[in-house]
């Protein structure tokens, strides 16, 4: 990885879905970090910190809504979030995360806004 | 019949409602979670259906190409059903919030979203520069616009004149405000008139480019925020489609 390459963590329990955004993003230019539930998000944030983070919200262990309620009030360097789900209910209740996408998404409403938040940090 | 009770054999009771309740819920628990599933599936097809259009233009032919245009629009269609019913669904479980509505903004949003299919249309549209002060809840009422607007579009005829405008409603408690659209197309038949705003199949095969189900959902976010849907329309003499909704003063 090369110093100005942007890193993106995908949390997605889907593995259908992490291999999809993989090899979307990775087309793009960008490292891809996986992670499974938002527990597993959290310590690859603190090892590796990213420069935007796509969320699924609906995910075992822990979901997308307690990742964010403990990321958003940590130390940890807060990456812009781009939520996704597949709920349209939870459309527009999703606090502190920075944008928020309904499953099924535009992939180039993805990459653009992807482009948007890691050309800010 | 109960003589010591006469409604007692006519009127459900409270098991019995308890009950309906309870398998209410069960069916809408399970029809979220196959719409959860269904659109976690539709994120992948339509995904890499884009992905293959995006990153393999140059290495398939127009074939190819035509046919990653068909499933995107296909994917496009399941993805704007299953909105459709996740709203309802929605609404049935939690309802509608009532707060101050800026409708010029939400009208604005409306048209921009529609911009290309107003524009391939050669639509005129004539839209109010003031709005009245009403209540519901934005996100659903820019759904009602939307489909409202989309039904125009595609049914008022060639190059469609749309225009909106807004009546307060006498003699209503609360007080409502009628919103209505007015188009010139081919208007409806009395038959037409009846099916619209429900949930059943289109009514001919001009109406064929709509889902058929934008106006039903267009009626149950109305009627969640206190309003009603109707619409006025005699063949070849256009439609108007309105629905109101509490004054917010």
């Amino acid at each position: 990885m090369t110093t100005d390459t942007k890193l993106v963590l995908v949390v997605d329990d889907d593995l259908a879905i992490q291999s999809f955004l993989k090899v979307a993003l990775m087309d793009e230019g960008y490292q891809v970090m996986l992670a499974g539930n938002g527990a597993v998000a959290l310590d690859l944030i603190a090892k590796t910190p990213p420069n935007v983070v796509i969320l699924d919200m609906k995910m075992p262990v822990m979901d997308g809504w307690a990742f964010l309620k403990v990321y958003c009030a940590s130390k940890l360097p807060t990456a812009p979030v781009i939520s996704i789900s597949a709920n349209v209910g939870e459309l527009g209740t999703v606090e502190c995360a920075s944008h928020f996408l309904s499953k099924p998404f535009n992939l180039d409403s993805l990459i653009t806004l992807v482009e948007q938040y890691t050309s800010q940090n | 019949m109960n003589p010591s009770n006469p409604t007692a054999d006519s009127e459900p009771t409270i098991s019995a409602l308890s009950r309906e309740a309870d398998q209410m819920r069960e069916q809408n628990a399970f029809l979220r979670t196959a719409l959860h599933d269904m659109r976690n599936s539709l994120t992948l097809i339509i995904g890499y259906v884009q992905y293959l259009k995006k990153n393999y233009a140059g290495v398939l032919d127009e074939l190819a190409l035509g046919f990653l245009d068909d499933a995107d629009d296909s994917g496009l269609k399941l993805t704007r059903i299953t909105n459709a019913v996740s709203q309802v669904l929605y609404i049935q479980d939690h309802g509608l919030n009532r707060v101050p509505l800026d409708m010029g903004q939400i009208v604005g949003t409306v048209c921009k979203r529609l911009d290309p299919i107003i524009v391939e249309r050669g639509a005129q549209l004539e839209i109010p520069t003031e709005w009245p002060h009403v209540l519901g809840e934005a996100r659903f009422i820019e759904t009602v616009w939307f489909n409202l607007f989309s039904n125009a579009l595609i049914y008022g005829g060639q190059s469609p004149h749309i225009t909106l405008s807004t009546t307060p409603l006498a003699h209503t408690d609360p007080k409502l405000i009628r919103f209505s659209m007015r188009d010139q197309g081919p208007g409806l038949s009395a038959e037409g008139r009846t099916l619209m705003f429900t949930p059943f199949p289109r009514l001919s095969p001009e109406r064929s480019e709509a889902l058929g189900l934008g106006l039903y959902v267009a009626r149950k976010i109305v009627e969640s925020a206190g309003g009603s849907v109707g619409v006025e329309t005699e063949p070849g003499h256009g439609a108007t489609f309105s629905f109101s909704l509490p004054a917010a003063d």
